[in-house]
């Protein structure tokens, strides 16, 4: 087999691997919430969890990898003799799938064979001391060769593709789409009033015919890259022990939704900021046990992690039943870091003033140390979200608990889009970022201090100036469309709404458009590129250039 | 040996001032492509493919960026060589790995080979990227550096990005 041929087999196996690692990692924690609760760990769990290991020996065997293969051995030998399983047991066998995470990140990387090997030797030489033993405990759960292996059949019925492939199909489709729009628009424009009535019905059946295959196909496109969020569920419980025996707290972490896909881009940017969530909620929303304690509550805290699809919409919620948000507090920082005035900080409602906690450095700055090591902040986790085209909501309940609400569009490659015409010029903007359109009215147009205002829902939101900045008149377009970004609402004036529909959506690739108000684009049906407003960037923009 | 080496074996020129010894120049093949009065000769290896009359969506107060438009799948960046923000009725496609880009010029007069030994200094006048140029019988043409010029828009581009 050819180095290349070997480097072309590394990923799907350390796909599984990874897999493997995750599915015995979920394994250990619940044992070990189960050992904390007064049970006896069950030997048959965990032996459940030896099919896919000796998969893994295998294959790692296969590629060469014979120190990667002799380590995944000796944890199978573990799983099957160590005794008693107790929770320094338990502890030792997360540290070895750790372990053996990073060596598989390593060997992704180029390396040719595990390396971090040092814990294993440690690990094996603590069940040598007890291997004597170890025989003669009883394991009333032992029934690890009849367990269902579930493993094999799953292998059978699917099959692991690279996302190269996947995202080049992706492509392939999404012209698909645009030749079959330009044909359609064609056919629309050129052939009618030349053809008699039957022949255009004919054309016209054809035409919607073709349609529907065309959105069949761009939907089972869309289906095929997409993945379960579980591979992200599935850390959680993990996270949240990690997190509480780092504070000293007790978490019973409860995860719903493991079975909801997303496309793969989605799920990789959603892991980082559910990571984040939840280990934020661990840190600062639930109290420690003496404190749960004296509030009479019970002295282990309760994390949800809940997924659900809605359409082309996941939800995703982080919920505890911690302390929730001191927004008094919240107010007096938001002063005392420069974000508003006493007086901006006394009156805003409580949905702005929550808003504040997603300004960088907000949350974070006086955590630093508590938090060092987390790569993330609120802050990221609303950037992130927003870049799939989502938002963040916060809901929480003083002394009872706090929620994090996600809502992403399933796949980022198609999206729900209105067409609006500013100075003349047509734009999208994603469904998700408007709160509200309707006609302009005058009255309720304000100039507090020269700057523009809007009164919309007893709340003064900024106009934005697009049209000037594009060249068009001051004060021009009939009607007003309210975006939600980053920090608040926005207004922008614009002539008419063409309509709403779907569309497959392209990045802006250079760097030189990467200072535009845009997300990205899209291409329209005659064959232009329609350009999508973020609102978010748009603000930003508007800040730069002025009118 | 050659003239480099054998300066840096002779008087031990440190690499960075070898470095500013420019390329002995070489015959180039080029797309030769007027730009408002200018003609100018793009070499032929940073041309990926010419598209006649594109469907532009304008971009926004960039002198540079006359605009995008759609080339199979990609969105392309159509640029003003002349930063006079004017539409421009052809496209050459850059080839430049990951990116885009498109130069937007007003007409194509041929591809040509340049002698090596043809070119001469020129100062650029008003065009940074252009600082060779060739005199031909009837009038000259003036070399476009593909590089320099995504350098210079790129370093604008950032400065504009900072806070």
């Amino acid at each position: 087999m050819s180095e290349e041929d070997l480097r072309e087999l590394i990923d799907p196996f350390a796909a599984e691997a990874e897999e493997a690692f995750l599915a015995f990692e979920a394994t250990l924690v619940e044992e070990e919430r189960r050992l904390q609760e007064g049970a006896v760990v069950s030997a048959s769990a965990l032996r459940g969890h030896l099919p896919a290991l000796h998969t893994v020996k295998g294959n790692a065997g296969m590629l060469g990898m014979a120190m990667f293969s002799a380590a995944v051995h000796q944890l199978e030998e573990i799983v099957k003799r160590a005794r008693p399983l107790d929770a320094a047991a338990l502890k030792g066998l997360l540290r070895l799938v750790d372990d053996g995470r990073e060596d598989l990140a390593r060997i992704r990387d180029g390396a040719e064979d595990a390396l971090g090997l040092a814990v294993w030797t440690e690990w094996l030489t603590r069940l040598a001391d007890g291997d004597e033993a170890a025989g003669d405990v009883a394991d009333a759960d032992s029934g690890a060769r009849e367990l269902p292996v579930e493993g094999g059949d799953r292998e059978r019925r699917s099959l692991r593709v690279a996302t190269e492939k996947l995202d080049e199909l992706q492509r392939e489709v999404g012209e698909l789409i645009l030749a079959h729009n330009a044909l359609a628009d064609v056919l629309a424009r050129e052939l009618q009033g030349r053809l008699d009535r039957g022949a255009a019905r004919d054309l016209q059946d054809a035409i919607d015919r073709l349609s529907r295959r065309v959105r069949h196909v761009q939907s089972a496109t869309t289906r095929t890259r997409l993945l379960g969020l579980g591979t992200i569920l599935r850390r959680v419980p993990r996270i949240a022990r990690d997190a509480a025996e780092r504070t000293g707290k007790a978490v019973r972490v409860e995860v719903v939704g493991d079975e909801v896909e997303a496309d793969k881009g989605v799920v990789d940017a959603l892991a980082e900021v559910i990571v984040h969530l939840v280990r934020n909620a661990v840190d600062h929303g639930i109290e420690a046990p003496a404190a749960r304690r004296k509030l009479g509550k019970a002295e282990a805290g309760r994390l949800t992690v809940r997924v659900a699809a809605r359409g082309e919409v996941v939800s995703i919620e982080v919920g505890d039943d911690g302390a929730g948000i001191d927004l008094d507090r919240l107010r007096a920082k938001a002063v005392e870091r420069g974000l508003v005035d006493a007086d901006e900080a006394a009156s805003a409602e409580e949905e702005v003033a929550l808003r504040w906690l997603f300004r960088a450095g907000f949350s974070t700055r006086d955590r630093a140390t508590e938090l060092s090591g987390r790569g993330v902040g609120l802050d990221v986790v609303d950037r992130t979200v927003r870049d799939l085209g989502g938002a963040v909501r916060l809901e929480h309940t003083q002394g009872q608990g706090t929620r994090f609400i996600l809502t992403v569009p399933v796949s980022t490659a198609v999206a729900d889009l209105m067409e609006i015409v500013v100075a003349e010029r047509a734009f999208f903007v994603p469904l998700t970022r408007i709160i509200a359109t309707g006609r302009f009215d005058a009255a309720m147009h304000e100039r507090p201090g020269g700057a523009d205002r809007y009164r919309f829902r007893d709340e003064l939101v900024p106009l934005l100036p697009f049209a000037e900045s594009l060249g068009g008149k001051a004060a021009a377009g009939d009607y007003l469309i309210v975006l939600e970004h980053a920090s608040g609402k926005a207004g922008v004036r614009i002539d008419r709404i063409v309509g709403k529909g779907q569309a497959v959506l392209t990045p802006l690739g250079d760097p030189l458009l990467q200072h535009g108000p845009f997300a990205g684009g899209t291409v329209r049906g005659d064959g232009r590129v329609g350009l999508i407003l973020d609102p978010d960037r748009l603000v930003a923009w508007q800040r730069a250039v002025g009118r | 040996m050659s003239a480099k080496e054998l300066l840096k074996a002779g008087w031990g020129l440190a690499d960075d001032l070898l470095a500013t010894i420019a390329a002995p120049p070489r015959d180039r093949r080029c797309l030769v492509v007027e730009i408002g009065e200018e003609r100018f000769a793009v070499p032929h290896e940073d041309v990926r493919e010419v598209v006649d009359r594109p469907l532009v969506s304008p971009w926004l107060r960039d002198p540079w960026v006359i605009g995008v438009f759609a080339l199979r799948g990609q969105i392309c960046t159509l640029l003003d060589p002349l930063g006079e923000g004017r539409t421009r009725r052809t496209a050459v496609v850059l080839a430049r790995e990951g990116r885009a880009l498109a130069l937007g010029v007003d007409g194509l007069a041929g591809v040509q080979t340049f002698a090596g030994d043809g070119w001469k200094d020129f100062d650029g006048g008003r065009f940074e990227w252009a600082r060779r140029l060739f005199a031909g019988e009837t009038r000259a043409t003036l070399w476009f550096d593909v590089d320099r010029m995504l350098e210079t828009l790129d370093r604008m581009s950032d400065k504009e990005t900072s806070p």
